[in-house]
């Protein structure tokens, strides 16, 4: 395993909050798996019934209502510039909170909770494709291949869309 | 919380009211629910095949003819790019809307029910969609999205105007070079095309040949239980042999009559310059309109030519003034409106002296001359309505004169700045019938004040 990096890579992200470990909500879109830590996420939700919102963003699915809240729901699948899903899956949300506001990231399955050593987390591949390059935070490698850590903040800024 | 035994639990439950509330229509486009505040809705109209009101297309811009006055629509389904919309249904349903001075109908597909919502702001990813206020939780738990009337407004001047391709700097400079109205665009008489001020049109009609009747040899018809007289575009009348011929009519308090065109072409909307000025006979001058040059019909010549022995003589004897105690000072750059309105005031008796600037108005007054009100344009190269008004305030001579603005923009603001300014009363072009009584009504209160 390939080390060069962790140094730089855990420095600047600043998430080894004194412990040596980092909590992840796992989730795959298309076959990837994706991570979000632990604390970030409120909620996970089955497929509800979402209000389509007219002229939004394409990766804008709709709204809908978690406990008298309105949740934005994200389509990741969308987000990340991958084929819509299949009309017959639902796919679950994930729902996160990012600067007072709720946010569903509708996924297609959610995956287990990994504790994963803050030291094996690593830098983006400077390959990687701009739009996951964007969202990502980094990857862990995993036994059962990568694991890229979205990067909230990155996938939900709205500056991105009053540009556009 | 109290509890009686026996008896039951009151609970006492404080919300806060910090959130704002407001009623709001409910309304279905496409199987999507939309809320509309109530506030900016003036009325509903339900529009099916056999109802009174039916909405009628101008080169597929569509409009509703209700009570005399053409109302722009805008469908919600294609401001919003609804998709899905099952078969054509049998009625719909207009929600007639105001934002200022500009009332339109939104065509939607069904209204339910008003209900009390708390109008919660979007997620700021969506924050850039103007046409949304904001969004809110129904009583059956379902997320509803909550249009802005004044988003849609803005989108419509948009929508039409996209169409032309227009970007948002060429309309800027549109706006500074000259006046934006709609036109709509006619055939008739030789010369081929004419344009005529919509906003002067009460209603376009379908004339019956057959109904035609000859009244001392002029042809007229029995229209709303009046003979509505009917002249043609170049004076003559020139009907097609038999069938139905479109008519526009135009309406000055009481009476009405009608312009016979061969065909009704297209409405547009762009600034008027006119280019060469009309010899007086019916047309204000030429202007490019969509690219081919255009006569601009002088609707006043019409009215004349339809009322001639009416005029003058009709609103003297309701003031018991003498005629010279009503003479108006107009004020405007623009040779259109000068044009427009000239004719228009000395019809209904006032003696009209016009000015193309402000400063050639402040000459007048250097000269000695006195005027019992002023109407005066905003949008002025020069000096624009605003400083003429403050420097007209400062003068001796015209410094208790009665001022009215006149403007295409009636914003809240401008109204406020224009009677900061001096201005006695704030008119928006176009619209005859508040013209003449604001008019009339700024007269009777100067002269109740003396």
């Amino acid at each position: 395993m390939s080390k060069k990096l962790n140094g730089v890579s855990s420095a600047a992200n600043g998430a080894a909050d004194g412990g040596d470990t980092q909590v992840f909500v796992t989730m795959t879109v298309a076959g990837q798996p994706f991570g979000i830590p632990v604390l970030t996420v409120q909620d996970v939700l089955a497929a509800s019934k979402i209000t389509h919102v007219p002229l939004a963003p394409p990766e804008v699915a709709g709204s809908l209502n978690l406990r008298g809240r309105i949740v934005t729901s994200i389509d990741m699948r969308v987000r990340l510039g991958l084929e819509p899903r299949a009309a017959d899956s639902a796919g679950t949300s994930v729902v996160v909170e990012h600067e007072g506001e709720l946010y569903s990231l509708i996924v297609d399955e959610v995956g287990d909770v990994l504790s994963l050593p803050t030291e094996k987390f690593e830098r983006n591949s400077v390959t990687l494709d701009p739009v996951w390059r964007d969202v990502s935070a980094g990857l862990f490698q995993l036994k059962e291949g990568l694991l890229v850590v979205l990067d909230v903040a990155r996938l939900l800024d709205a500056s991105r869309y009053e540009a556009a | 919380m109290r509890s009686v035994e026996g008896r039951g639990t009151t609970f006492v439950i404080k919300i806060p009211l910090t959130l704002a509330i407001v009623s709001a229509l409910i309304v279905e486009c496409c199987n999507e629910r939309f809320a509309v505040p109530q506030n900016a809705v003036v009325e509903l109209v339900r529009i099916t095949e056999k109802s009174e009101h039916s909405v009628e297309e101008i080169n597929g811009t569509p409009v509703l003819r209700l009570r005399n006055r053409l109302l722009p629509l805008v469908s919600l389904e294609k401001l919003l790019k609804l998709t899905g919309a099952e078969e054509e249904s049998p009625e719909t349903y207009i929600l007639v809307a105001q934002v200022g001075t500009f009332t339109f109908g939104i065509i939607v597909d069904r209204v339910f029910d008003t209900e009390e919502i708390v109008v919660k702001p979007v997620s700021p990813i969506l924050r850039h969609l103007s046409l949304f206020s904001g969004n809110t939780i129904l009583g059956d738990g379902s997320v509803i999205m909550i249009l802005d009337p004044n988003g849609i407004a803005a989108a419509m001047d948009a929508v039409t105007v996209g169409d032309a391709m227009e970007s948002a700097a060429d309309q800027a400079d549109a706006r500074n070079a000259g006046e934006r109205m709609s036109l709509l665009l006619v055939k008739a008489g030789a010369g081929g095309r004419k344009a005529v001020p919509l906003n002067l049109v009460a209603r376009i009609e379908e004339v019956d040949l057959e109904r035609v009747e000859q009244v001392h040899g002029r042809p007229v018809i029995q229209y709303r239980d009046q003979l509505m007289p009917l002249i043609g575009i170049d004076g003559e009348t020139r009907f097609a042999e038999a069938g139905k011929q479109p008519v526009l009519v135009f309406s000055d308090r009481d009476r009405s009559m009608g312009l016979v065109v061969e065909q009704i072409v297209d409405i547009v909307e762009q600034a008027v310059e006119i280019g060469l000025t009309g010899d007086g006979s019916g047309v204000l001058g030429s202007s490019i309109v969509g690219g081919e040059a255009t006569d601009i019909v002088d609707a006043g010549h019409y009215l004349r030519l339809a009322f001639g022995d009416w005029f003058g003589t009709k609103t003297e004897p309701t003031f018991g003034e003498k005629a010279d105690s009503r003479r108006v000072l107009l004020v405007d750059d623009s040779p259109f409106f000068r044009n427009l309105l000239a004719p228009l005031l000395t019809a209904n008796g006032y003696r009209v002296t016009t000015a193309e600037d402000a400063s050639a108005a402040l000459e007048l007054c250097e000269a000695g001359e006195d005027f019992d009100v002023i109407i005066s344009d905003i949008e002025m190269p020069g000096m624009n309505g605003f400083e003429f008004a403050e420097t007209v305030r400062k003068t001796q001579r015209w410094q208790d004169t009665p001022m009215l603005a006149l403007s295409s923009h009636g914003t809240a603001k401008d109204i406020e700045r224009g009677r900061n300014v001096g201005f006695t009363d704030y008119l928006t072009k176009f619209d005859r019938d508040s013209l003449l009584s604001t008019l009339s009504n700024t007269l009777i209160e100067t002269r109740g004040a003396a």
